[in-house]
This record gives structure tokens, C-alpha cells and sequence, in this order.
């Protein structure tokens, strides 16, 4: 049985990472948030875009993902940062995240005298945070206490050939090994449902998988528009790839071949172990967030080839999330020189050089360093992070 | 020579895993990489991309990973590029656009 060095947390969860962050409870109280992260160095802020005008379904998905960031285990402990005058209040954010992570705490504008007196007991009940936080040790941990988000980006056909089916093959390990893992991308299903539906587990499974796709579906033929150059991209079409369903047939490859377990709504954790369908964007941050906040520790990135794999002064693109590690798989055999800029290189795959089987070991080894502390490539040379993107399918008033 | 892989045994298109000038020849590997034949090139064709495997007629389904990727939207001949100018999703439209092996008129 393969095991990894993570931080225990309540409830048997595990973290990979032993972060202290501060989350504003809207984006208004950005500032203020990073303005006391600042303040404390060894902590990180996590703004994000939410706001007062998001409606119905998106307001309740943007108080999940909140609550699901705040619980996620590589966080140690979180200051909550709020104003008073937000959807929702600080003071209950802090009691929903407490359900599961007791090392919370919260200042909000509205119980201050001013702006100063907030960021001083802000960066008071932070520093505490860390000293405690800093006495935290890596123990040995099981595989089953993993949950992995999957991804791909900058798609080709190779993707399918090379980095995707290694994530696959990985996947399928971690599985195995009773971890969990979770891809998403429902556009990126289109096409290829009735390939993934036979991996239901159950009726039900298979039924949700079908719903979630034919209402993304109607949705983009309610827009009645082609959505050639948007699904595929104009980049995945130069890279190749011609119609949705090609896509599609290549993007779920990097879900291996275990059985799927269930479908997720966004920012949902799942209910066990094995493989599970998150419903949601194809956004990268947006997706990243999502996955963050259902308690994904960890996330692959299958990257194919062409232009995206060499932009390289952004080493953290696609926006990785600072809480949650990424390790990045290249696909391509046609960008050696990139190859230093990812963390795991599939491209001779392409070259008959290597098998599927042996970059997917490697890759699954990685997952193993990665959990145990080991800094990804984007932790070792990133110093960009975007802020935190909600995802939104609705009105914005 | 160069080389292309097919995905599926059912294809009618396999993909480029050199660029090809008009006249190269492909050697044509299953998932495996193991040779399963030869074809020659019609045109040019990017590394990544597709050459037909065998004739497409106008309206006929493109099979990649032995699945529906398509329709044909001209008839494609054998050792021919495989792309967006010939051939188009089913779905994802406006129901309007799926007409699957009616010409346009």
C-alpha cells in the first residue's frame, strides 16, 4: 500500500499543504483581506470575484464554494474577512466552515470602530493562527485520503495519444489505491456521454451524466449559434482537433477506465471513493476553485500542443490556485524546450520512445512527492496568481 | 518515412504525427505503434491533424476512436486532409444545421 506525509486534519481529512489563508467574504473586501495577509508574512489571501449582484443559483453556488474553500484541508486555519453589508455575513460563513475546520476565525467592518482597528485584529488573530499552524508535523497518510481534480488545456489530438491518457493511466492508479478523483468540463462531454455513460455504476449515475450534458446542450442550441471556435477553440482547431465530438472522445480519456461513481453539481464533495463527473465550466480557474472547494487537495493539468504549452512567462497559466498544487503533464513532442516548464513530459509517447504505462507510473509517483511536500513547478517558479474566479451561468444583475 | 496513428480499428482518419508534403508516405500505426499499413499523402498536412484512411462520401459519418467525430461536409478521397473545411460537428446546433446526409440546397 503506497502512503504519502500529509497534515491530519479533523474528521480524518488530510492536507498537503499547511496554508493559512485570509477569504474576504466578497470581492469589496478584497483589499482589506490581502491588506492583512500582508501584514503577516507566511500567509496567503485568497480574493476572489464574488459580489452582491449575483442571483439565485449562482449566489448559492458562490456561498458553497466559499464554505468548500474555507473546509478544504491544505488550508490549516482561515481568517474570514467580511464588511457587514454582504449576502453572507462573516459571522455565519465562519460558523458553516467551523462544521468541518475548527481554526476559523473572522473580523468584520460592521464590528469595528474603523478600518484600522479591522486590519489590526485581523493581523492579530492571524499571527496566532500561524504560530499554531507552524507547529503542525507530516504524518503518514493513506492514498484514500487523496482527492484529485483533473483538467486538461491547450488541446490537440496528441493530448488523447500522450498527456491525457497518462493522466488516465495515473488516475486509474490513484483509484486503485482508494483514492478519489474528479474531472468536469461538461461541454467537454458532448460527444463522447454514451462512451462515459457505460462506466456508470449505477442507473441513477447514468442518468445524471445524460441530464447534465443534454442541459448543456440546450443551452447552446438555445443561443443557436455554431460553437466551432469556442468548443473546439481556435487554438485546439489549429492544434488539430475539429468538432466537439473529436474533443470530447479525447477529453475523457484523462478519466482512465474505473467506473464512475457519481455526478457532482459545482463545489460538491463527493460522497466516497473512485471516480466522479463534477458538473461545470471548462473556465481553468473557474474549474480549479470548483474542485478546491469539494476538498480536492491536488490537480492534474493535461496539456496537448501548440501554442499553449509554450507560454511560459506565465508559468501558472492557466491561474493555478495557490492553495491547491498543480502538477502539469506535456503532451506535445514538437516543444522539447518547454519541457523544463512541466512537471511531467509525455511527449515521447509520441515517439514511440515511451509507454503510457511508464510516464503514467512516473506521473502517479509524482502525485505521491507532490503530496508528501515536494513543490510542484508552478510553487517553485510562479510569483503570478490570479484572483479567485466564482463560476456563473446566470444573470449578473 | 513518416508517421500517423489510428485510434480505433473502425476509423476512416488517422492523425499526423509529422507534417506531410504532397506525395509523403505514412506509415500507419495502431494505438500500439505497431505498423498496420502505409498510405500516401494527397496534400499537405500539419503534424496533429488528419488524413482520410479510406474515401468519405459527402454526408458520411468521420469515425475516430471508432466513434462518430462528424459528418463529411464534401466527399473526402483516401490519403486527403481531414479538417474543419470538410467536415462538421452534429451537435452542439441549432437543430437547423444537423442534416446529416442531405446535401445543402
Amino acid at each position: 500500500m503506497k502512503i504519502f506525509l500529509g497534515y491530519k486534519r479533523k474528521d480524518n481529512l488530510v492536507g498537503i499543504r499547511n496554508y493559512v489563508a485570509v477569504l474576504p467574504t466578497i470581492g469589496c473586501a478584497n483589499e482589506i483581506a490581502v491588506k492583512i495577509s500582508q501584514s503577516v508574512p507566511g500567509t496567503i489571501p485568497l480574493p476572489h470575484n464574488h459580489a452582491c449582484i449575483r442571483l439565485g443559483k449562482d449566489a448559492d453556488r458562490a456561498r458553497k464554494t466559499l464554505v468548500g474553500i474555507g473546509q478544504n484541508p491544505n488550508l490549516h486555519s482561515v481568517l474570514i474577512v467580511g464588511l457587514g453589508c454582504e449576502p453572507i455575513h462573516a459571522r455565519v460563513l465562519t460558523e458553516e466552515i467551523s462544521q468541518v475546520n475548527p481554526n476559523v476565525r473572522y473580523v468584520s467592518l460592521d464590528e469595528c470602530s474603523n478600518y484600522e482597528t479591522l486590519v489590526k485584529k485581523g493581523s492579530q488573530l492571524l499571527n496566532e493562527m500561524l504560530v499554531r499552524a507552524n507547529l503542525e508535523r507530516r504524518v503518514p497518510c493513506n492514498i484514500s485520503q487523496l482527492i484529485i481534480g483533473i483538467k486538461c488545456g491547450g488541446s490537440g489530438t496528441v493530448s488523447a495519444i500522450s498527456s491525457n491518457a497518462s493522466v488516465g493511466y495515473a488516475a486509474d492508479l490513484v483509484i486503485k489505491n482508494g483514492g478519489t478523483v474528479i474531472f468536469s468540463e461538461t461541454a467537454e462531454i458532448i460527444g463522447a456521454e454514451h462512451v462515459l455513460a457505460k462506466r456508470a455504476c449505477s442507473e441513477q449515475v447514468r442518468c445524471a451524466l445524460f441530464s447534465a450534458i443534454s442541459s448543456m446542450e440546450e443551452r447552446i442550441e438555445e443561443y443557436g449559434i455554431d460553437i466551432l471556435g469556442s468548443e473546439p477553440t481556435q487554438g485546439n482547431i489549429m492544434n488539430g482537433l475539429t468538432t466537439i465530438e473529436e474533443k470530447s472522445l479525447g477529453a475523457v480519456i484523462k478519466s482512465g477506465t474505473s467506473p464512475l461513481q457519481g455526478v457532482l453539481q459545482y463545489a460538491q464533495a463527493p460522497s466516497g471513493a473512485g471516480l466522479y463527473f463534477m458538473d461545470g465550466t471548462t473556465q481553468a480557474s473557474q474549474l480549479f476553485l470548483g474542485m478546491a472547494a469539494a476538498g480536492a487537495q491536488l490537480q492534474l493539468f493535461s496539456f496537448g500542443n501548440g501554442l499553449p504549452v509554450r507560454f511560459r512567462g506565465l508559468p501558472s497559466y492557466p491561474p493555478g490556485l495557490i492553495m491547491m498544487p498543480v502538477l502539469k503533464v506535456l503532451g506535445s513532442c514538437e516543444d522539447d524546450d518547454e519541457k523544463e516548464y512541466f512537471d511531467i513530459y509525455a511527449g515521447n509517447i509520441l515517439k514511440a520512445k515511451e509507454s503510457v504505462q511508464s510516464v503514467g507510473s512516473a506521473l502517479f509517483n509524482s502525485i505521491i512527492d507532490t503530496a508528501s511536500g515536494k513543490e510542484t513547478i508552478t510553487e517553485r517558479r510562479s510569483e503570478y496568481h490570479e484572483m479567485l474566479q466564482l463560476y456563473a451561468d446566470g444573470l449578473l444583475m | 518515412m513518416k508517421k500517423c496513428i489510428v485510434m480505433n480499428i473502425a476509423d476512416n482518419v488517422a492523425t499526423t504525427l509529422q507534417g506531410a508534403e504532397r506525395g509523403d508516405t505514412f506509415s500507419v500505426l495502431d494505438y500500439s505503434m505497431h505498423e498496420i499499413g502505409r498510405i500516401e499523402s494527397n496534400e499537405v498536412i500539419p503534424f496533429a491533424h488528419k488524413i482520410a484512411l479510406k474515401n468519405i462520401t459527402k454526408g458520411d459519418y468521420v469515425i475516430k476512436y471508432g466513434e462518430i467525430i462528424g459528418i463529411a461536409t464534401e466527399t473526402i478521397e483516401v490519403g486527403s486532409y481531414v479538417h474543419i473545411h470538410n467536415l462538421a460537428s452534429l451537435r452542439g446546433k441549432i437543430k437547423a444545421h444537423i442534416n446529416p446526409g442531405k446535401d445543402d440546397t
